[in-house]
């Protein structure tokens, strides 16, 4: 029977946007920096993995599947923006005023979110998956289609730039 | 053991994921990624094929922008030779994860090209800013008999009345090309490549018949009868259904297939973005 066959797939899916969408959504955001290009990226990539699910749903990690999607189409998303600015490398993404708390005890955060604002989208998208999504150097590698080294590499540079940032503040908090 | 720059990056990354509207979350998940497949259900060509013990269905997820361009402007009758970078783009578009097309068709600044693999097999197409997807879920027969095609397609609607209809297929040996007749009285010349049809055109006229040519001559097969969908509930900006969706028979081919169903989706962007 067809038909049924074709529901159990689908229901197959409702669950898994049911228990993805919030984790990609948040990865998308913290790597785009902006909340309404994330929403988009979501979209596009929910979009590609319903109408490739008879095939992902059968993978050993369909998340993973849709976390690599996502995570492409930020830093395919990132390029063009790039390319259209005129900004091949190095790039600094236009933001969002990162939020400055007025409580001195969170000052140093405030940094770290400005700091991370100006990483390039690739150096971000290496520290979200590692930082964020709690993945290993291997699986971020995979997620970015990049050696473990670079990945390495990558996450190295963008923790001495939040460093340089921190190290700005006059009187760090001791808890940060 | 983590640092406390780590253990501070963690920290500041959670904060920021909670500075999300919650609206965001509420909007995605009123989306309905795949809302066509279940009209499926609905279609009179499954059941009046599925007795044949083949049957193919294709249904339709429609999304256009309000600035969409004028529909498939510049599309072509016959297939055309891809401007560089054409297919590179087609793939980009598509996802690179699908592999390689086994057949890839240019009509004017528009790519559509066949994947397939021994489970599915999907046609993605795009171009000036269009791109459309129709994935199956069962997969398209190994071969079909010396000479025939396989008949399959369907069309899509959107709100704005902007609609294209596809046809595509294995080709049987010895088949160098096909024409596709269309209920308007005009035809369109089909790309056939390593066994594998497509055409595809602008509008909502349906195929008739297709002129098979192989080395001994021509022949004709007419297409199924196409049912139309119910007329489409579409508010503007909105996804949404229509068009028609006919079943296949496969063209002559020796024993019945198994039974296939797919869903087609296309989305129209409303700037320059990558599509």
């Amino acid at each position: 029977m067809v038909q049924p066959e074709l529901y159990g797939v689908m229901d197959d899916f409702d669950q898994f946007v049911a228990g993805n969408l919030e984790l990609l959504l948040r990865t998308a955001y913290l790597i785009t920096w902006d909340a309404g290009e994330a929403e988009d990226l979501v979209q596009e990539c929910l979009f590609k993995v319903a109408r490739r699910w008879a095939r992902v749903r059968r993978m050993a990690q369909p998340r993973a599947y849709a976390r690599r999607i996502l995570v492409n189409l930020a830093l395919d998303g990132a390029r063009g923006r790039a390319r259209r600015r005129g900004e091949l490398d190095g790039v600094s993404v236009v933001t969002d005023e990162p939020t400055r708390d007025l409580l001195v005890g969170l000052e140093a955060r405030a940094e770290l979110l400005d700091a991370l604002a100006r990483l390039t989208p690739r150096q971000r998208a290496v520290l979200v998956l590692r930082y964020f999504n709690d993945l290993t150097e291997a699986q971020t590698a995979e997620v970015l289609g990049c050696s473990p080294g670079t990945v390495k590499s990558n996450a190295s540079r963008g923790l001495a730039r939040l460093r340089e940032a921190l190290a700005s503040i006059p009187n760090p908090t001791p808890e940060l | 053991m983590p640092d406390q720059l780590e253990r501070s990056l963690r920290d500041a990354l959670s904060h920021r994921a909670t500075q999300l509207d919650p609206d965001s979350i509420t909007r995605l998940r009123a989306i309905d990624y795949h809302a066509r497949r279940r009209r499926l259900r609905k279609l009179p060509a499954i059941g009046a094929l599925g007795a044949t013990g083949v049957a193919a269905a294709v249904a339709a997820i429609v999304a256009l922008g309000s600035s969409a361009a004028p529909a498939f402007a510049g599309w072509q009758p016959t297939p055309t030779t891809p401007a560089p970078g054409q297919l590179a783009q087609a793939v980009q578009a598509c996802g690179q994860d699908l592999g390689s097309p086994v057949l890839t068709d240019s009509r004017g600044p528009y790519t559509a090209s066949i994947y397939a693999d021994s489970t599915t097999s999907d046609v993605c197409l795009s171009g000036n800013g269009v791109s459309m997807s129709s994935s199956s879920t069962s997969p398209a027969p190994a071969s079909v008999v010396a000479g025939k095609i396989q008949l399959n397609g369907g069309g899509t609607r959107d709100a704005a009345g902007n609609a294209l209809t596809l046809v595509d297929g294995r080709a049987g040996a010895g088949v160098t090309a096909v024409t596709i007749e269309r209920s308007d009285g005009s035809s369109v010349q089909a790309t056939v490549a390593d066994g594998w049809y497509l055409a595809w055109w602008p509008g909502a006229a349906v195929a008739t018949t297709a002129e098979i040519t192989t080395a001994s001559g021509t022949s004709t097969v007419a297409f199924p009868s196409t049912p139309a969908l119910p007329a489409p509930a579409c508010p503007s900006g909105s996804h949404c259904a229509s068009g028609y969706s006919f079943g296949s028979s496969r063209g002559g081919s020796s024993g019945a297939g198994p039974a296939s169903q797919s869903t087609m989706s296309v989305h129209r962007s409303s700037g320059s973005s990558s599509q």
